[in-house]
């Protein structure tokens, strides 16, 4: 093996590309780059220095101004006071108050964590006082009584709120335009069974340029996007009663036991669940363990940054229509998920998956290389 | 070959000259490398870029600690992992890698066009980036153990059982593709 290795360097990088892959074209723009960089930053060094000395010869120059206006003070024998009157009543109060745009006083990332506890603390069959006193008593109570979903009535909490007016701007209507600018932070719905008891949940918020619904229930679990509607894709996931059933079970003890003879596409649907739901170590759990497969560990897993985890939006818009892909196995424990993400997209996209010594399908890691 | 060992003092005396000399030197090996983390070319030449823009930030760190060769290779492994753990790049997969999957032959196809040697260059891209890494960078670009566990900010016996395990995993793999290598 070693002696064969060493003969095929050359085969090798012949392999990758018989041609130059590094072109003097390639060099150049790194050169103009670092060019373009090393000109900004002396720019950027340039205005601190013409700053300090516009500050300096300012100094000077107010210096100038105190000096002679006291003396002129001393001269006509008033008292400093008058000067400050003076200054006072020449100040128009009016000018002062202008009308000022108000921003979103929550983070994006703070409306990701409520819709996350909302998302993990308000369970299906918990009683209405529970979720009041989980939640508070400011909420809309919204009649249901002819819903299809079987609730006889929804209460309506709106969250972080950037002006307390809209807190209980709540109808049967999804604000979105309000959600859209972050004046309404989150919108939460909980529908409720004759016994008062929580059927469903809705939670809708914005994320980057788009406004998302999250809702869950009896029929599964759904996450999609709402605003701005697009004419041609639908960015949708959603979870089937089943799925849900067998996901929950997973998440509580992350024990590979209630995926046996689960088939390989439901299984990247759960993994695809557990990166919307920010449920890494369910996520990783669902990777091959298949010896030789293994491609970095749960700790290094654990040390990634949530920058690097990607956004709900891009979830959404990677695995669209995974659910509808088709299943093509390749070789004796591999296969992969063949889907159209997108009507747009110029080739259908891959997901690869690897069945465990154990039978069981997992997702292979890194499933879309 | 001489395992490349050219000390900073050598270098010329402008950082920009500095630069053409690493492009010049190391270019061609550096994107070839980025490429066996990627597997897409277009990739390989947005980071080979971020590689030679970052070794240029870093002219300073080309210290007698540390060869040139070792450090540029250092800065473009991380590079590259930092890239294939990213998400844009998992995003990009998906219209790029797999659009040449399903172009390409079927397997049957392939093993009877391709010679053993492609096979097991193929195989070597399939392994995980911890065992493709170290093969590539022991056989192919000639580093000592040493310079490996430098490049990867390893240390020595890691990279020996690593490559160890690299080389088995490699023959497994061509036992399962087609009975094996006889040579």
């Amino acid at each position: 093996m070693d002696k064969m290795l060493k003969e095929m360097k050359d085969d090798f990088e012949n392999y990758l590309n018989e041609d130059k892959v590094f072109t003097e074209q390639e060099k150049r723009r790194i050169i103009n780059q670092v060019r373009f960089s090393s000109a900004e930053n002396k720019r950027q060094m340039f205005f601190p220095k013409v700053i300090s000395s516009v500050t300096l010869v300012s100094l000077c120059a107010l210096i100038v101004f105190l000096v002679l206006n006291f003396t002129d003070a001393g001269e006509k024998n008033q008292p400093a006071d008058l000067h400050k009157e003076k200054t006072i009543v020449k100040k128009d109060p009016v000018e002062k108050e202008e009308p000022v745009k108000t921003l979103p006083k929550y983070s994006d990332k703070e409306i990701l964590d409520k819709v996350y506890f909302l998302q993990n603390n308000i369970v299906m069959g918990m009683a209405e006082k529970e979720v009041i006193n989980l939640l508070g008593n400011d909420y809309m109570e919204i009649d249901n009584s002819d819903s299809e979903s079987g609730s006889v009535k929804q209460i309506g909490y709106n969250f972080l709120v950037s002006d307390s007016a809209d807190l209980l701007n709540i109808s049967h209507e999804i604000a979105v335009e309000s959600i859209y600018n972050r004046e309404i932070g989150v919108q939460f719905y909980v529908g409720l069974s004759n016994q008062y008891e929580v059927l469903w949940t809705t939670i809708n918020f914005a994320e980057g340029d788009s406004v998302l619904m999250m809702s869950k229930g009896r029929n599964g679990r759904t996450t999609e996007k709402i605003y701005p509607e697009t004419n041609d894709d639908v960015i949708r996931f959603a979870l089937t009663p089943e799925e849900e059933v067998i996901y929950q079970k997973f998440l509580q003890d992350i024990d590979e036991k209630h995926l046996k003879d689960v088939n390989p596409i439901s299984i990247a649907k759960l993994y695809v669940q557990a990166q919307l739901d920010k449920r890494y170590d369910a996520k990783y759990a669902l990777y091959t363990d298949r010896e030789g497969y293994i491609q970095w560990t749960k700790e290094e897993d654990e040390s990634f940054p949530e920058s690097d985890r990607g956004t709900i939006i891009q979830t959404l818009t990677t695995f669209n229509n995974i659910d509808a892909g088709s299943f093509i196995p390749d070789g004796n424990y591999g296969g992969y998920i063949e889907y159209e993400a997108s009507k747009d997209a110029d080739a259908k996209s891959g997901f690869k998956m690897i069945k465990d010594e154990d039978g069981i399908w997992n997702v292979a890691f890194m499933p879309i290389q | 070959m001489v395992k490349g060992n050219t000390a900073v003092k050598e270098y010329p005396k402008s950082e920009i000259d500095q630069l053409n000399y690493l492009m010049d030197e190391y270019g061609e090996e550096i994107k070839r490398l980025a490429f066996t983390y990627t597997k897409n070319w277009q990739q390989a030449e947005d980071i080979t870029q971020e590689i030679f823009i970052s070794a240029y930030n870093h002219l300073n760190d080309f210290r007698e600690q540390s060869t040139i060769k070792t450090r540029i290779y250092r800065i473009a492994i991380n590079k590259c992992k930092d890239y294939v753990r990213s998400w844009h790049y998992t995003k990009t997969l998906l219209t790029n890698t797999f659009y040449q999957k399903s172009n390409s032959l079927s397997p049957e196809e392939e093993y009877l066009e391709s010679e053993q040697k492609e096979q097991i260059s193929k195989l070597i891209l399939e392994l995980p980036i911890k065992y493709r890494e170290v093969i590539i960078l022991y056989y192919f670009k000639e580093f000592s153990l040493e310079e490996i566990a430098a490049a990867l900010d390893s240390n020595l016996n890691t990279v020996k059982s690593r490559l160890r395990r690299a080389k088995k995993n490699l023959e497994t793999k061509m036992d399962r593709e087609g009975g094996g290598y006889n040579g």
